[in-house]
């Protein structure tokens, strides 16, 4: 899978992240249909780093104190966060559950867990922005500023007739 | 092909652990006195179990399901600058944590 490829899957992810975290922005039902689909967009992602993820987990303990280590580590408690925040947004749910015509007694306790996972999973989103920051960055200007830069800076067929009569 | 569905079961299957520990979890009732839900001040001094608990972001009393573009921009922008400021902390330690190149 090219850098581009997976810079533009991660800049649809990471939009669908802003708008699911902020429902007054969506809407309720938008919400939580978002965060359903949401989760085929985390199974892609996890696909595309898969090769990654399987060579750190079989050689974890063989080179423990390396940065990816700890990029893992963070990758791992991403996982379990957003896991929890959508089982407990499916249980609380008023329009995907109402839709599916399931009816589930939902404990108040997920409601909290809910508010809890969402927030621990904005923390971790966070922190595996900050330790792929210089991907982030290589690849916004080699991608994005580069071919911008160069487009603003293409000589127009005008100025191409005004150099060539001089 | 069978390796790719193969991988999503795997992912899904690890997903459906965690949820299904977080439910027993919950079910238990093992963390229902640590999760409690908030409560809200009430100086009136009304029943505290009728208030309703503040929900996730964004979904406090005033958040009755519909949408609203202001609001919810601000948000967007309130969490783009938490994100923000994990992220210069962590680049900043790491930068000074990071071993000095050598120049010559």
């Amino acid at each position: 899978m090219s850098t581009k490829t997976n810079l533009v899957i991660d800049i649809a992810i990471f939009s669908a992240f802003l708008a699911a975290s902020n429902p007054v922005f969506t809407g309720l039902a938008v919400h939580e249909w978002l965060s359903v689909a949401f989760i085929a967009v985390l199974v892609t992602h996890i696909l595309l780093h898969w090769a990654w993820i399987a060579a750190l987990t079989t050689t974890f303990f063989k080179k423990l104190f390396h940065s990816s280590r700890l990029n893992f580590v963070v990758d791992g408690f991403l996982f379990v966060a957003m896991t929890a925040a959508m089982l407990s947004g499916i249980v609380v749910s008023r329009t995907v559950l109402a839709t599916l015509g399931i009816t589930i007694s939902a404990s108040p306790a997920w409601r909290s867990i809910h508010s809890l996972s969402a927030n621990a999973s904005l923390v971790f989103v966070a922190l595996h922005f900050a330790l792929h920051w210089n991907w982030v960055v290589s690849s916004v200007k080699r991608y994005i500023f580069t071919p911008l830069n160069a487009l603003i800076r293409r000589p127009t067929a005008e100025t191409i007739h005004i150099s060539d009569n001089n | 092909m069978i390796k790719v569905t193969i991988r999503i079961i795997v992912i899904l299957l690890v997903a459906a652990i965690v949820s299904a520990g977080l439910y027993a979890l919950v079910q238990n009732g093992a963390s229902s006195a640590r999760f409690r839900p908030e409560r809200q001040f009430n100086p009136s001094g009304a029943n505290n179990a009728q208030v309703r608990p503040e929900g996730f972001r964004g979904e406090g009393r005033d958040f009755g399901g519909s949408a609203s573009i202001g609001r919810g921009l601000a948000g967007i922008i309130v969490t783009l600058l938490q994100i923000s400021a994990i992220t210069f902390i962590v680049v900043q330690f790491q930068k000074a944590f990071r071993s000095p190149r050598r120049t010559t």
